[in-house]
């Protein structure tokens, strides 16, 4: 799994950085541009512990808010404290400096569920995708 | 635009001179520690300075004595002027709650009246007028619920059931209740889907609550076979009653089988919104549920009216007896209309909202089909090719010189447009209102980037919504210069 | 019979034909599957209508049936305070714009309630020594309750502590708020007109969501605060103060205290006495809680062009985004009442509102000596510093001594026995606001010396 990139259908990336056990959570490009303009992100408190696909963080927009879910279970070890102040990032940034939180995960077998970036494009080109 | 009343503040303007004492005598008699050290920055002006700050305020602003307001689900209809003379009665608007029944019978009796005529109107055998609104009625049905079903031992009803094209109150009261929320997804025709309704329910459901007619202005087919199949598995039915304007004094709550009901008098019983509150959400309940409804209760005893606080109530859900000034209006609107005006207050917001659609048709399309209620939902999601937004449009309403329709909801309708009428509008303000809409949306056709340009005739241009949520700024800053 | 219905019957004629009905009764199909077989409603019992005389008449004559204040001079406060309120504030808050618009969604059409909701947050926000305050709630008790809530949120715990100096009515309020949820309510004494502090220090712990105190104490006296903010935030809770605005003008406010949320009664802020209601629900916070707490915000921000314009935001915290996952389902709120309470506020000022308050101040502690002479009568709390509200000890039942008073004219302090139980028969809260005269109290004090000492 090394530093591959994976995603969910509702629009969540997974990746490591190094530490396998280690991993990092953003939303796609897709995501942010069916958000609009980000307007804060309640993210969770370090220590929570969520299995796979439990609602983990909101993201809000002027007139909506929308759940973002853990791709693989595991505990919250790091939060982007960057994106309280400027959410702006996960808009400019989705998959680099406007990530969400990093998780310690519980079962690498998950990684498995996840689609991958060939699997992630074909979701959005059939146009079944479905919003968050 | 009018500056704040911190950018106007002039140090030592005096205004209303009130009665008291020079602060120093409390100051020099006060113990320190208890006293305020920090400054008071309010604005300091003269009475005249104030007079002209709020009238400038309210020139800035469209109320439905100014402007058509077809807003959906509000039923923003004419409040009769006469009934603003009924909060200034000294006898009630100076009557101090905390005083024992025999100093407020003329109160107790009124607002008793409002209960018995709410009660014929719902087809319920009990109401309460404590609740504070809409949604402090729909907490205060719930906890009815939760109280009635731990009465009976039956510990395991946790969850409600709410069709998706509810207001967003009813999910949030039943959080706020302590209970789950489980979403009945509506069918293609917008209404709750029978089989959805069927699976759903469950020994867990405590309540199902149903907005009649539904948020898409139309009454369900199978309203009563959804009725028997609630009322068989022992859940209760609960009436969302946003919409009574629809049917007031047509269809009782109670006879279609509903427990518990509550209504908004600031929507159909003509109580003025007042931007926003106060309102007041009157719940009815059946004779099952009364025992448990809040305190305190008025009971009549003779020609004498006392409060009670009956051991199986859910307790008290504001101080005091209620938001007795907007209920007396509620009670002076259906004095006046009477048997015969309540009837024709439905029928004619029935007509106005058909006519208004049926002039409307070929403009947007509709969701649902056939006679409407007393407003309807159109959909602006072809105009996304436009790169247009049901909020665009309703920008462009604005510069038409009324108030705009609901957009964005029902949630289940993309880029909806809920219109509302009333009854208090006539032929010729809904002829010009649909002669203009239809040329909104041919020039939100042909012209959509002026359409993005929309409002040019209002006060200000569209505010910069992103800012203000990523930076909120809630007080003012001068205020805090003035430290 | 009036209606408020416009149509001329060729007008109704004409919009019949458009939809291609007979009669308007024809609409009724449009509920003709779920017409249920009771048939349509009895309305006999809703009468043949009234005219705007002879409703008038009909409700002044049940107002005549009420003792007002126009007929019973007040000296009874406990949650409810008979004010001063300039004529400017009626003239202004009764303008159609105001009165009929609606909830300020279209930002473009409705700046002048924007920016009066605005101007209301910030003038909370400085009363109560706080960095921002909401755009209204429903009353005190429901503001109380809902602060009491975004406690239990933001801490995830279970254990709400109440000082019994909190109105014994609204308590049953937040217990009734609670009543669904998994928490526990206990209520730390009073002692001396003050909450213990050995008691607060025995329950605070790691299971308190947040401690409530109220200034001044339902029994008027003034609540002293030293410490507690470092009491629960070492134990990881909430500190919340419940206080009257009237006396913030003067007294220590909840900033000042060191509070994380405050909340108030509005209704002394220039709203009538009112038979109990509409009232003014007042909530106001630390600037980290700002996406916690319930109820709509009008923020400052610019339009197209520039312009300083404001706006409801942090929308996506509410009911109508969030649905079940909304930090509380208010929707209505008291708009009206807080473009009334910052009417008032504006017209007094700064220097008015001490005015006033010291008013109230002065005229409770003169009525309060004055009675305390009457041989028999004593002073509850006599330690305690109090505000406009004091509790007196009668020789005799407190009821009787009110019914007295009533029959001469007088709304006398308020029998406690009812709420507080038979211990306090002989017991009466009393106020004195700043527009009771010196020959009202002087009679007040004379009757009441008379009564009790024949």
């Amino acid at each position: 799994m090394s530093s591959e990139r994976r995603y969910t259908p509702t629009h969540e990336w997974i990746q490591s950085f190094g530490d396998a056990s280690r991993m990092r959570v953003g939303i796609t490009e897709f995501a942010q541009k069916e958000i609009t303009d980000v307007v804060f992100v309640e993210l969770p408190k370090i220590g929570k512990k969520v299995p796979q696909g439990a609602e983990v963080a909101i993201i809000e927009s002027v007139k909506a808010a929308f759940s973002i879910y853990a791709p693989m279970g595991g505990e919250v070890v790091a939060v982007n404290g960057s994106i309280e102040s400027n959410p702006a990032l996960v808009n400019a940034d989705p998959y680099g400096a406007g990530w969400l939180f990093e998780l310690r995960i519980d079962n690498a077998a998950e990684w498995d569920s996840l689609l991958d970036e060939k699997g992630y494009q074909a979701l959005l080109s059939s146009g079944t995708a479905g919003g968050h | 635009m009018e500056p704040t009343l911190w950018q106007k503040s002039r140090p030592g303007a005096r205004g209303v001179f009130p009665p008291g004492v020079p602060p120093e005598i409390f100051e020099t008699r006060c113990p320190e520690g208890l006293r305020r050290e920090s400054p008071l920055s309010l604005p300091e002006l003269s009475e005249l300075d104030v007079v002209r700050h709020f009238t400038r305020l309210s020139h800035l602003n469209r109320g439905v004595d100014t402007h058509f307001y077809p807003l959906g689900s509000c039923t923003m209809k004419y409040n009769p002027k006469i009934m603003d003379r009924i909060p200034e009665i000294a006898g009630f608007r100076d009557l101090h709650p905390r005083i024992a029944p025999e100093g407020m019978q003329g109160l107790l009796e009124s607002l008793y009246t409002l209960e018995e005529l709410l009660g014929h109107l719902l087809g319920m055998e009990a109401v309460t007028l404590a609740p504070a609104a809409g949604a402090h009625g729909e907490l205060t049905g719930i906890l009815i619920a939760r109280r009635y079903f731990e009465s009976r031992g039956d510990r395991g009803r946790t969850e409600i059931l709410i069709p998706d094209s509810a207001h967003g109150t009813n999910p949030a009261s039943a959080a706020m209740g302590g209970f789950s929320v489980r979403v009945l997804p509506s069918g293609n025709d917008g209404g709750v889907d029978l089989a959805h309704l069927e699976e759903a329910l469950s020994e867990r459901t405590a309540l199902v609550m149903m907005t009649v007619p539904s948020t898409l202005g139309i009454f369900e087919k199978d309203l009563l076979k959804m009725v028997a199949m609630v009322k068989a598995s022992g859940a209760l039915l609960y009436m969302d009653g946003a919409n009574f304007n629809a049917f007031m004094g047509l269809l009782r709550p109670g006879d279609l089988g509903f427990d518990i009901v509550h209504i908004n008098t600031h929507k159909t019983l003509a109580t003025p919104h007042g931007g926003g509150g106060p309102g007041s959400g009157p719940v009815g309940v059946k004779a099952h549920l009364a025992p448990f409804l809040p305190s305190p209760r008025i009971r009549k005893e003779g020609e004498r009216f006392s409060l009670v606080s009956p051991k199986t109530s859910i307790g008290p859900i504001r101080s005091f007896i209620g938001s007795s000034l907007v209920l007396l209006r509620a009670l002076g609107y259906l004095q006046m209309l009477g048997a015969e005006g309540v009837r024709r207050v439905a029928l004619y917001a029935l007509l106005n909202a058909n006519y208004l659609r049926a002039r409307l048709s070929g403009t947007l399309p509709r969701t649902g089909s056939g006679l409407c209620a007393h407003e309807f939902v159109l959909s602006a999601k072809e105009l996304g090719a436009e790169g247009l937004h049901a909020s665009d449009l309703a920008k462009e309403i604005l510069d038409a010189g009324y108030y705009a329709p609901t957009i964005s909801f029902p949630l289940i309708v993309p880029e909806a447009m809920m219109i509302e009428p009333t009854e208090t509008e006539s032929k010729e303000t809904l002829d010009r209102f649909a002669e203009d809409f239809r040329k909104i949306v041919e020039r939100a056709r042909s012209n959509p980037s002026r359409v993005k340009e929309a409002p040019r005739r209002t006060p200000v241009s569209r505010p910069d919504e992103v800012s203000a949520a990523r930076d909120p700024v809630l007080a003012d800053p001068a205020s805090l210069r003035a430290l | 019979m009036a209606d408020f219905i416009p149509h001329t019957e060729s007008e109704t004629r004409e919009m019949l034909d458009l939809l291609g009905l007979d009669t308007i009764e024809d609409l009724l199909s449009v509920f003709s599957q779920s017409m249920p077989a009771s048939g349509p409603p009895d309305l006999s019992p809703l009468g043949g209508g009234k005219d705007e005389r002879a409703l008038m008449e009909w409700f002044s004559s049940r107002g005549d049936r009420n003792l007002s204040s126009s007929r019973a001079v007040v000296f009874r406060g406990a949650g409810a305070y008979d004010h001063f309120i300039p004529a400017a504030v009626s003239a202004l808050v009764g303008r159609g714009e105001f009165l009929t618009s609606y909830t300020p969604y279209q930002p473009e059409a409705s700046q002048g309630l924007l920016q009066a909701i605005f101007e209301f947050q910030t003038a909370i926000a400085r009363l109560y020594g706080m960095d921002l305050a909401n755009a209204s709630l429903y009353d005190g008790a429901t503001a109380l309750a809902e602060a009491v809530l975004v406690a239990v949120r933001e801490t995830e715990r279970s254990v709400v502590l109440l000082s019994e100096g909190i109105d014994p009515e609204y308590r049953s309020v937040v217990e009734t708020y609670l009543e669904g949820m998994s928490v526990r309510v206990e209520v730390i004494p009073l002692e001396g007109g003050k909450t213990s502090r050995s008691a607060l220090g025995k329950s605070v712990g790691p299971n308190v969501a947040c401690f409530v105190g109220a200034t001044p104490t339902f029994l008027g006296t003034i609540d002293q605060f030293e410490g507690v903010s470092d009491l629960l935030h070492e134990a990881g809770g909430l500190f919340i103060i419940h206080a009257n605005p009237h006396c913030l003008a003067l007294m220590k406010s909840p900033g000042e205290w060191g509070a994380d949320l405050a909340t108030g009664e509005g209704q002394p802020l220039g709203l009538p006495l009112s038979s109990g209601g509409p009232y003014l629900g007042l909530l106001s916070a630390r600037k980290k809680f700002v996406r916690r707490i319930p109820g709509r915000l009008a923020g400052l921000t610019k339009d197209r062009e520039g312009r300083q314009c404001f706006v409801l935001t942090l929308q996506a915290r509410e009911q109508h985004i969030r649905r079940e996952k909304a930090n509380s389902n208010i929707c209505s709120n008291e708009t009206l009442l807080a473009l009334q309470a910052l009417v008032y506020m504006s017209l007094l000022g700064p220097e008015g509102l001490r005015r006033a308050a010291a008013g109230s101040w002065s005229n409770a502690h003169d009525l309060c000596s004055r009675l305390r002479t009457i041989p028999g009568v004593s002073l509850v709390n006599p330690d305690a510093d109090f505000f406009h509200e004091f509790v007196l000890e009668l020789p005799l039942e407190a009821d009787d001594l009110s019914r007295h008073l009533l029959q001469n004219g007088i709304l006398g302090g308020l029998p406690l026995g009812a709420l507080l139980g038979p211990a306090w028969g002989r017991r009466m809260l009393w106020c004195a606001t700043e527009v009771r005269s010196e020959t009202e109290i002087a009679r007040t004090v004379e009757i009441v010396r008379h009564y009790l000492v024949h």
